[in-house]
């Protein structure tokens, strides 16, 4: 079952994944994604880039959090409402998977 | 006017929009076949039109229309998956694509040759090298020093002029109005030509001496936009070395790199918007990944009172100052 939306309290239990229709590339400043099914072509910057990799690499919005705020050198907690933002944004659009805890 | 005949000759073999064409018709502009290089092989045929109807589904999906909405359609294209694709041009004819991309059915209306084939040039084929496995861009291209450069703009924009002002500075044409590329063997994005015409718009004509036009090549035909003339094309795919769009529309230098490339413009720039299948949108999305890797975009102001005639030797300064800089 896939959870809708993601809260802030929920971010450091569900796993996300990224469904086989959606494609994405990096490009210098921008990540284009790109839904299959849809044919629609999606931009994210560069910060919502790298998190989108590294959601796709280890499918953990929590361990995500806490590569992008050394990265970035952000504060975690800026980073875990940022991320939460963007995996709802993401979700509504079709472009990730976010599954609760006992799908894990 | 009589309706075309199949040839009663053998086929003639030409290469265009990296494809090899086997052409059963007389078809102006087409450059021989002579490449070392395979590309892929699509046969042209004449037909009658109750031949093609005869074998498009009553029911077919609507793809794409062309025209003013509310009026009746200039173009349209269907598609129907056993049969494949279906494209009916107002005052031109009907051309039938297979699904695979392998064959082409024309069948044209009355009119002159040169009518019929832009349709065929301008639209038919460069969806059929993108079933074939190029990409294709709304784009003029000249080959300068071995490299390609691309001029990206839409109808009326000036990517035509400037493309003929380079070739009557020595440049070679490789295209006109719609650039095929494909990747070679190392990766890099190589333009292949189109066919050997250029379009000249009567307002672009009248700034050019009968000296220049005569220079640049025969003329074949004309209608109400403008003239065709025949130009010689580099045969063989040129590496890209720059794309620049054109804008008409905004204030600043005439020049301008866009660094980093903007991966909208390069995707805004497709040609073909119709084939939609996901192996398609992926080799699409990965182009121009490849581009903006690997070839420098610039944007070219052309201001409002001045044709591109009168400004390609600054642009063409001012790029390759940039290229070699950089």
């Amino acid at each position: 079952m896939t959870e809708p939306t993601l809260s802030r309290d929920a971010i450091e239990h569900v796993r996300v994944s990224i469904p086989e229709h959606v494609v994405f590339r990096e490009f210098d400043t921008d990540t284009v994604l790109l839904n299959l099914r849809t044919g629609q072509y999606h931009g994210l910057n560069k910060t919502a880039g790298r998190m989108l990799e590294h959601l796709q690499q280890t499918g953990s919005p929590k361990a995500t959090s806490e590569a992008i705020a050394t990265e970035f050198r952000h504060p975690q907690d800026d980073v875990l409402d940022d991320l939460v933002e963007l995996c709802n944004a993401l979700a509504e659009r079709g472009l990730i998977e976010i599954h609760a805890p006992s799908e894990a | 006017m009589r309706p075309p005949k199949r040839s009663d000759g053998p086929p003639f073999f030409g290469r265009s929009f990296g494809l090899d064409l086997e052409v059963d018709f007389a078809c102006d502009g087409l450059p021989a076949s002579f490449a070392d290089v395979a590309a892929p092989r699509v046969r042209l045929e004449l037909a009658p039109r109750t031949e093609l109807a005869a074998v498009w589904p009553a029911r077919s999906t609507r793809l794409r229309t062309w025209g003013v909405p509310g009026q009746r359609p200039v173009m349209t294209l269907d598609g129907d998956e056993g049969t494949g694709y279906l494209f009916r041009v107002k005052g031109s004819g009907w051309f039938h694509v297979t699904s695979d991309g392998r064959f082409v059915r024309c069948a044209p209306v009355r009119t002159s040759r040169g009518r019929w084939q832009r349709s065929l040039i301008g639209q038919v084929l460069p969806f059929v090298a993108v079933l074939r496995g190029l990409e294709t861009y709304h784009a003029s291209a000249v080959s300068v020093e071995g490299g390609a450069f691309a001029f990206v703009g839409g109808s009326g924009s000036g990517k035509s002029s400037l493309a003929l002002s380079l070739v009557m500075r020595g440049a070679r044409l490789i295209t006109d109005d719609v650039m095929a590329v494909m990747t070679d063997g190392s990766g890099a994005p190589r333009a292949h030509h189109g066919f050997e015409l250029a379009n000249v718009r009567f307002d672009a004509l009248n700034r050019l001496t009968p000296a220049a036009i005569a220079e640049l090549g025969p003329q074949v035909d004309e209608d109400d936009e403008g003239i065709r003339i025949r130009v010689d094309v580099a045969r063989e795919p040129v590496p890209l070395a720059a794309i620049c769009f054109l804008d008409r529309s905004s204030a600043g230098p005439l020049t301008e790199r866009i660094q980093p490339a903007d991966p909208r413009l390069l995707l805004g720039a497709t040609y073909n918007v119709s084939i939609r299948e996901p192996d398609r949108l992926i080799r699409q999305l990965d182009m121009c990944a490849t581009l903006a890797r690997r070839v420098p975009t610039f944007r070219i102001r052309i201001p409002a009172d001045r044709g591109p005639q009168e400004i390609v030797r600054e642009i063409v300064d001012e790029v390759m100052t940039d290229l070699v800089a950089s």
